[in-house]
């Protein structure tokens, strides 16, 4: 009975509730359907945001085409997948290497035409846009740097270091990888161990670790060996290095692709080979403050100066992927 | 069909979770006393006008980024790791918001109480003891649920401060969605943190006790200066932080953006002020539909345990509702926002409200009057401020939210999220720099809904 | 004549059990006992504030009092804690309970203008109820609860937060105005005092049951 008198009185102001918010969807829906002029394309927030590459591709795209483009934000990169169900585009931005099993998996994708597919590797749908490897970065006259990944454990990096978890983290998972397949993973984890005393922090993401850095609470982050030119270029400050290791670096390769439910493909199509013009690799190159694809945009700019260590192939990465699970785990009791 | 992770995976991180938030409540309840008491301090010394300007300092922690805060722990208890440095931190980062909170319900129960004690000689500890703290159970179990419903969602401190063992459900949630799509663990994951929840509201969620009327005037017995610092230790650690380079952030300014600064904040500042004040509003309105309810027994307690599931999986039920964009994005999230926050409000300070006017709802309930008028004369007059109050507070909370924000919105639509873009994107110093901004902002904000909650109050009260 | 009938509930720690028990059409009947003797869990069975788990009924003239619902049982109350609306007058405290009963505006006036007279209310009539001290408070409480022309008056410990001198005045001001308004009124209280003053019959409960009538 009491039930039924709070059902009750209940029941008028929700009506009202649903009411008004019935009535704020009516007096704002905007066209719910898409332009059919304009090409969705969907990246992670950094790409998109006001400091990123998206508005002066855009604008770029405009004077060379006369067509718009209209960026959306997944907000993660690993959440692209998911808001492209959502918002159906006829692009995307911001696959990595790591995630291209995942991605193929869990979407369909539109094969990419000759033409543009010739760099296309190893899929002919995912057409690599940028690249970087990671390293580690330290600012000059504060810590000799690290030489090799071993290094990292020597004692006067003590409470120095910033890391990112691999969990919630590109960088960071592939850190972890490259440990773990440069070492063997019983190794790998005992140096991983043995790192314990120098990490200062393990961040959920690069702005944590790298903020960490920047703001001198840890003296060397895990980062990409171009963040130097950032500093460099932007704020005039020469500090900033990558320390190169002798085994080399593994590679972090960013993808364009297009999901076979596109709806402008052909003009998707046009937009991924715009990505790969010298003028467009140039603006990706310094918004995103990554390596061009094509080494001759870097003619000219700081990026000549930065250094390229060798490229580290990571073996046994496909079997690491497919252990991921337990690694993890393994990782998160260690308690780094 | 939801899911859980195998108990392997599981029960470690369920387990981090419960202790570190059972553990983080108690001691911001603790810290919060102490904060209040020294809220109190102000007030009695300082006038009103310091104490509302304390009250706002103190709350700073929920409008700046999480991680200026752990900036600051790392400088000032850089050995405050593991365990000990998450609860620290977590109590740290809600002792502003529990005091501000204990205050007000300190006002409301016992200040004639306390005056009189302090007339009659009682010692304050004795005061403390015999009738305060018993007279405050029920608010105080809703605070440290308050808190705990925080700390057991939380996901940056606990990795950051506590390593990789400071894993929380919240991290396993984001983990799923982000590699591989698992939204039926997630969901499981989700639901096992509501159930958590809401047990712990049926175990904890006894009514507050019934105030004792009195006048408003000083609360010298409750006052003691030595609770200052812990009202304001957190607000200073982020100041400190923010200041710690000051001019940085203006080098970083006008460098690498396709528009010019000032265009692109003002946009987003409009925003913002829509954002926090139509979420504030919302929840003005929400809380008055329970109060007009008034909610008791079981209904009660389920709202006590209600909690959101985490932002991802909030942000994506919006989208999935809800795909226009535009201004309707700025409406998506503050509905959101609202909804979020309106059991957490609840928790922290509505059912004790709505508790000390049972007494009157029954007596009006005798006399005859129906539900509707009851609300008109007896509940709107006496709750509207408190509504608008809290509105204010949690108005803060939207100011500085990019976490649900940022999973509905299609871009950086406000200054939140241009903070956050600016993190990740080299500019932390330019972040920073905008930081004081949304404080200011924020304070604007709070104080408008909390003056809004004085004028309709005493409006209503004539 | 009233008769309550089947009166009881279980509140985990104790029970109420009440077969059978009369309120006088006239006068005061007293529900005496020991604090802790469920008086308090009576009155709110009564007043519907709690509901019992089986049906009981109260007849009253016609009516079932037990079949409606708390607002339609028409009753008037002072509570021990008297539970003035704080934010209000005394005035606006007194006129709200005639405005919840529908009572026609005139008449209401009439009344309010009598009780003011019986109970001498009349000077701080337009103060907030939060700063009247504790007989003034008690006094708007009587003219609240007898404005809207209650069936029965209900009386809870009416006295209990008032100084031993000022009880004795306060007993004699509800025992004429219960007489000029001739109304039936239900007291409970634990205090012998009050029943030798106003009770007309009084009944005893005591771990819940009605032990002497």
């Amino acid at each position: 009975m009491e039930r039924k008198k709070f059902l009750r009185a209940a029941s008028g102001p929700l009506a009202l509730l649903i009411l008004l918010i019935a009535g704020i969807t009516w007096l704002t829906r905007e066209r719910a359907e898409r332009k059919h002029d304009v090409l969705h394309v969907m990246s992670y927030s950094s790409f998109v945001s006001a400091w990123g590459p998206a508005p002066e591709l855009a604008k770029l795209w405009k004077a060379q085409t006369g067509l718009d483009v209209e960026f959306q934000d997944a907000s993660d990169a690993g959440l692209i997948l998911e808001k492209m169900k959502l918002f159906p585009v006829d692009a995307v931005i911001g696959l990595d290497q790591l995630s291209l099993d995942d991605a193929r998996e869990r979407q369909a994708w539109r094969q990419l035409p000759e033409s543009i597919a010739s760099g296309a590797k190893p899929f002919n749908e995912f057409l690599p846009i940028d690249y970087a490897a990671v390293g580690f970065i330290f600012r000059e006259g504060e810590i000799e740097p690290p030489k090799s990944l071993s290094d990292l454990a020597d004692p006067r990096f003590r409470g120095a270091i910033a890391l990112q978890d691999p969990r919630s983290s590109s960088p960071g998972m592939l850190f972890f990888f490259w440990v773990l397949d440069r070492m063997g993973v019983e190794e790998g984890f005992k140096f991983l161990e043995s790192l314990k005393p120098n990490v200062a922090v393990v961040a959920s993401g690069w702005s944590g670790s790298y903020g960490a850095f920047t703001k001198g609470r840890a003296k060397t982050a895990l980062s990409f060996v171009t963040s130097p030119a950032y500093h460099w270029s932007e704020e005039k400050d020469r500090r900033y290095h990558a320390a190169v290791f002798e085994e080399g670096h593994p590679i972090q390769t960013e993808y364009a692709a297009i999901p076979i439910d596109c709806r402008s493909c052909e003009t998707a199509e046009r937009f991924l080979s715009f990505l790969r013009s010298p003028e467009a690799q140039a603006i990706i190159m310094q918004k995103n403050v990554m390596f061009p694809i094509d080494p001759d945009v870097r003619k000219g700019t700081v990026f000549t100066e930065l250094n390229e260590p060798q490229t580290y192939v990571m073996k046994s990465l496909p079997e690491l992927q497919k252990r991921r699970a337990e690694l993890f785990e393994r990782w998160r009791a260690m308690g780094l | 069909m939801p899911t859980l992770p195998d108990s392997s995976e599981l029960l470690p991180v369920l387990w981090f979770t419960f202790g570190q938030a059972f553990v983080s409540a108690g001691l911001a309840v603790v810290l919060g006393f102490l904060g209040a008491l020294g809220l109190q301090w102000v007030g009695v010394r300082l006038g009103p006008r310091s104490s509302r300007t304390a009250e706002v300092m103190s709350l700073l922690p929920n409008v700046a980024p999480v991680l200026v805060f752990i900036l600051a722990m790392f400088r000032f208890a850089p050995s405050l790791k593991g365990f000990a440095g998450v609860v620290v931190a977590h109590a740290l980062l809600n002792v502003g918001l529990v005091s501000v909170a204990l205050t007000r319900a300190i006002q409301d129960k016992l200040s004639g109480m306390a005056d009189l004690a302090w007339i009659e000689g009682a010692g304050r500890i004795r005061f403390l003891r015999r009738v305060a703290i018993p007279l405050l159970r029920g608010e105080i179990l809703a605070l440290f649920l308050f808190v705990f419903a925080i700390c057991f969602a939380s996901f940056a401190v606990p990795m950051m401060i506590g390593g990789t063992r400071g894993t929380t459900i919240e991290t396993l949630i984001w983990q799923k969605i982000r590699l591989g799509g698992d939204w039926s663990s997630a969901i499981g994951l989700s639901i096992l943190q509501f159930a958590f929840l809401m047990a712990l509201a049926f175990l904890l969620g006894r009514e507050p006790a019934t105030p004792i009327a009195g006048a408003r005037s000083g609360q010298r017995i409750l006052s003691w200066a030595g609770g200052v610092p812990f009202l304001l230790a957190p607000t200073v650690f982020i100041l400190l932080t923010l200041l710690e380079n000051p001019f940085a952030g203006l080098s970083q300014l006008g460098a690498g953006s396709a528009h010019s600064f000032s265009e692109l904040v003002a946009d987003k500042l409009v925003a913002s002020f829509f954002v926090s004040f139509l979420s504030g509003s919302l929840i003005v309105g929400l809380l008055m539909t329970i109060a007009y309810l008034d909610p008791r027994g079981v209904t009660r307690r389920l709202l006590l345990g209600a909690v959101a599931p985490s932002a991802v999986i909030t942000g994506f039920a919006i989208l999935f509702l809800w795909r226009e964009t535009g201004t309707a994005t700025l409406i998506k999230i503050s509905i959101g926002l609202a909804l979020v926050a309106t059991p957490a409000f609840y928790r922290l300070r509505w059912d004790g409200v709505l508790s000390s006017l049972r007494g009157q709802r029954s007596i009006a309930e005798t006399l005859g009057a129906s539900r509707s008028l009851i609300f008109r004369k007896i509940v709107w007059p006496q709750t509207i401020g408190a509504a608008c109050f809290v509105a204010g507070l949690a108005s803060l909370w939207a100011w500085g939210d990019f976490a649900l924000s940022r999973v509905v919105a299609e871009g950086d639509v406000t200054l939140a999220l241009i903070v956050q873009s600016l993190m990740e994107s080299y500019r932390l110093e330019l972040a920073l720099t905008l930081v004081w901004i949304l404080i200011l902002g924020s304070a604007v904000t709070f104080f408008i809904f909390e003056g809004a909650g004085r004028v309709l109050g005493s409006k209503s009260q004539t | 004549m009233s008769w309550v009938r089947n009166l009881k509930h279980d509140y985990g720690d104790f029970k109420i059990d009440i077969p059978e028990w009369e309120i006088l059409d006239q006068g005061v009947t007293a529900l005496w006992g020991p604090s802790g003797a469920g008086k308090t869990s009576v009155f709110r069975l009564l007043l519907g504030l709690d509901r019992p788990e089986v049906g009981f009924s109260w007849k009253f003239g016609d009516v079932d009092l037990a079949a409606l619902a708390t607002p339609e049982r028409r009753l008037g109350v002072v509570f021990q804690t008297l539970e003035l609306f704080p934010h209000m007058t005394a005035r606006e405290n007194i006129w709200f309970a005639a405005e919840a009963r529908g009572i026609e505006r005139t008449r209401a006036e009439a009344h309010l203008n009598s009780l003011v007279e019986t109970l001498a209310i009349g000077s701080f009539l337009d103060r907030r109820a939060i700063v009247l001290s504790g007989g003034e408070r008690q006094r708007v409480a009587l003219a609240r609860a007898l404005i809207g022309e209650p069936r029965l008056l209900f009386l809870d410990e009416p006295f209990s937060a008032l100084d031993a001198n000022l009880r004795q005045e306060a007993r004699a001001l509800v025992k004429r105005v219960i007489e000029r308004e001739k109304i039936p009124t239900v007291l409970i209280t634990h205090d012998p005092e009050d029943l030798g003053v106003l009770a007309t019959r009084v009944t005893q409960l005591q771990g819940g049951r009605l032990v002497s009538v």
